[in-house]
Order: structure tokens, then sequence, then C-alpha cells
């Protein structure tokens, strides 16, 4: 937020900028591509509505803004310009975000590849995914986690083909030892099958198997584990990967949630995911380790051989 | 930084283990060592932003900040116990209090505004670092002289 000094005019929001066009609904409010007045740039505005007679600013907010400031000057994380106090029309409080602008997401830009046949090259698949493992890495290294991973909260530049995680209102801070969070995080059909098990002391693992799911929808452009409830969910994790057991994932049948399941074999992930080359096959089964501290880290997963052939000069 | 700590398998094993690989730190690789100092220099960086202004103790004996403040830790300590919160609360609950009057420091306070920041201070804690939340009203009722409305905070 601009101090207030001699000579600094603060403008409000509706004087700062021009709304142009809706594009989109975050974790809270709405968001919409603007032009800043004064200089002409083009930028999100994510609005959150304060209701003044309850408790202010959400928490997911506040998260979202703190662990921002801190992550900003990372390449691969959204980059948060400013905060700004508004009105709207009913002359209610408003606060906007106010973001650097990225044309597309990974949800959208995967939806764009929709002829039969017609797949996103494995290079930019590379690119993209060595670009979230780096930008995952960045936030694990200053002890964030996102923990709502998905292709619509990956927002991409289409021309020069850059990558920025985004929307970390569901994202906070780990200390040693970890303390228990909330359960109910996640979309679907990227939960960590710790998370729906019931597990509440959960780690940067949880990121990284949201990060597995995304590698096989960018090969496939289907989601690889598409569960309508959590039963669902770990039954389709279950049907490819087979059935967990004390022998595979140590603690298993310990955990909050755990039932008896219908007994699984694994299956090859190739039969799930046809068309990836073998290293990106072992990359993907060691995002997708049952036991959470055996699943690769961000940061290894930079370091593997899929990744050799890239150039990563511009990254 | 590049590098990463998440990666030791400590983080999701027991303290004990933890323990026991700080109690031998010969075993540690080489570039274990150079992790954990990069991790150090990046948790003291983010410490000397969080910090007030210089010469801010000059400033809270000058306007007579001590006793009002140590009344106010107390109230603190109090909702700790009361609504079961974490210890770190309290102290993240001081820092922000502290941090904003140094930034602020204007120089007629009176204690009602202390108590009004102090609401607002324990508040933005709770929504930041534990799961579930309490309203504005829920924190006034251990302590407060009169009800601030939530409008005001």
């Amino acid at each position: 937020m601009e101090k207030t000094g001699a000579g600094v005019v603060v403008l409000s929001a509706k004087e700062a900028f021009e709304k142009l066009e809706k594009v989109g609904e975050g974790t809270y409010g709405k968001v919409y591509r603007a032009r800043e007045k004064a200089t002409g740039k083009i930028v999100a505005l994510k609005k959150t509505r304060l209701h003044e007679d309850q408790d202010g600013v959400p928490p997911t907010t506040l998260r979202e803004v703190s662990i921002l400031r801190m992550l900003s000057r990372d390449p691969h994380v959204v980059s948060l310009m400013d905060v700004k106090q508004g009105q709207n029309k009913e002359g209610k409080t408003v606060l906007y975000l106010v973001f650097e602008y990225m044309d597309t997401d990974l949800k959208k830009f995967i939806r764009s590849f929709d002829q039969p046949g017609q797949n996103i090259p494995p290079e930019t698949i590379k690119s993209l995914m060595y670009q979230l493992c780096k930008g995952i890495a960045f936030c694990h290294g200053h002890g964030i986690l996102h923990r709502d991973l998905k292709p619509h909260n990956l927002l991409m530049d289409r021309k020069t083909m850059m990558l920025k995680i985004a929307d970390l209102g569901l994202a906070r801070a780990f200390t040693v030892p970890i303390k228990k969070y909330t359960h109910e995080i996640l979309t679907l059909w990227y939960r960590a099958p710790e998370v729906l098990l019931g597990a509440t002391h959960y780690s940067m693992a949880v990121d990284i198997w949201s990060v597995g799911c995304i590698f096989a929808e960018l090969v496939t452009r289907r989601a690889l584990f598409p569960g309508d409830s959590e039963l669902q969910q770990l039954l389709h994790i279950f049907r490819l990967l087979g059935t967990p057991n004390e022998e595979v994932w140590p603690g298993v049948s310990k955990l909050k949630d755990w039932h008896e399941y219908p007994q699984w074999n694994s299956q090859s992930l190739s039969t799930a995911v046809p068309g990836l080359e073998e290293l990106g096959l072992d990359l993907l089964s060691q995002m997708l380790e049952y036991e959470p501290s055996k699943r690769i880290s961000a940061k290894k997963a930079m370091e593997h051989a899929y990744f050799d052939d890239l150039d990563k000069r511009n990254l | 930084m590049d590098n990463l700590l998440c990666d030791e398998v400590w983080l999701s094993k027991s303290a004990n283990t933890f323990e026991e690989v700080i109690s031998d730190p010969v075993a540690l690789k080489s570039y274990e060592n150079e992790e954990f100092e990069e991790v150090f220099a990046v948790c003291l960086e983010k410490e000397v932003l969080c910090l007030p202004e210089p010469d801010y103790t000059k400033y809270l004996h000058y306007n007579n900040f001590i006793f009002p403040s140590c009344r106010v830790i107390q109230w603190f300590i109090k909702c700790r116990s009361h609504f079961n919160l974490s210890f770190g609360i309290v102290f993240l609950t001081i820092n922000y209090l502290h941090r904003f009057v140094s930034i602020c420091q204007c120089n007629d306070w009176e204690y009602w505004m202390l108590e009004l920041l102090s609401i607002a201070c324990l508040s933005i804690a709770i929504k930041l670092n534990e799961i579930s939340g309490l309203s504005l009203h829920e924190i006034q009722v251990t302590n407060c002289h009169y009800i601030h409305h939530s409008l005001f905070i």
C-alpha cells in the first residue's frame, strides 16, 4: 500500500484503474482485466468484498498478500504489485489486489488442444513442467505450501510460454514441527492420498502429488484422477497405482479415514499416460509415490534426467 | 534460493531423528551444511524486515508506553489460554503491535487506541496462523472495558 506523504497522491482503486472486462473468479471474489490510468499498463484486479460488520479482511486474502509479498521476486510466482481499497456501487468497501496480467491459464491452454490427435508438443510440456517445479521449489524453499495447485491456478503468457503460480489464498507457511492443518482443502482431482485419508500432518509432498497429476494431464489432456467424491477419488488412484498396504506405505492403515477397499494391483503408468517418454514416466512415478516422505522434492525433480535436454537459459 | 531444506528426511519423520542428526554434525554432508547456512541467512533476512524502527525503545519510554504494553501482553496471554491458541500467536501479536506503533509514531496515544490496536493485531495473527478463526466479538469478551464495534476495528 502506498504511504501518504508530502506530494504523494493516493488514488482510490476507481481513480487509478479503468476496468476493461471480468476475466474470472478467484478463491474469493471476481478478477478483472484493467488498465492503470497513469501508466497504461494492463493489470489483473482481484476483488474482495469486505463486510465491515463482520470480521474484516478474510484469512485467505491476508495469507495471500503476506505470502505473495515474500514470494513475488521469483519469476514463476505471479507478481503482486499493489493492494488498494475502494468502494463498489453500493458504497461497500472492497479490497483490490493488483497483479501483473497473464493472458491465459494452463486449464485454458490444455483445452485449446481440442482436436483428436492434437497433443501439446513434448518440448512445451517439458518447459512448462520445469517452470512449475522451479516455482514450487522456490515456494517450498521459503517455507510455503501452496495446497491448491491445479491447471486453473497456473497462469501463462501464451507468447513467451512463461508459467506462473497463482492463487495462493490457501497457501500457508509451515514450521517445524509441522502443525495440524485444516482438512478441507485442495480441489479433489489433484488431492494427495494422505489428505484424502484424513492425515492432518502433511507437508510439501501434497504439492508434489498435485504437480504429478498436472504433468499427466499435460500429456493426455485429461485429468489423471477425475473423482467426484473423496471415496471415488481414492478409488481412481488405487485402480491405477494399486491399493496401498503397510508394505508399500507404512502407516497407511492407521490414517483416520482408512477403510477396507477393493484390492487392486498396480498398473503401469504408461497405460494411463501413453506417449510420455521413459524418463518422463520415471519422474511421474516419483511424484506419485504413495509414501509422502519418499515422494520426490521439487528441487530434486528439477535435477531429474527428464529435463537434461531442456534449454534452461531463459527459464 | 536454489537449495531446498525440505529435502531432509527428518522433516517427514520424528523429532528424535532430528535430534540424532544434530547430535552428530560431522555426519552431515558438506552440501547439507551449505543448505543450512543459506536457510539461516534467509531467516535472518526475514527477521530484519519484521523488526520495529530504530530507537523504538526510546520512543516507548518517552510516551509512557511500557506499562500499557505490559497490560496488553497480559491480556494476550489470557486470550491464549482461554481460546487454546498456540504460544506463537502471542509472540506474533506482540510483534505486529510494536511494528505498527513503531511505524506510526504519533505522540498522543491513549489507552483505548492501544486496546483497539491490540484487538486488530490479535485478530490478524489468528487469521494468518490458526486453523479456525475467532470473530472480533469473541476476542473482546475476555477483557475489554467496552465492546468496540467491528466496523471500527
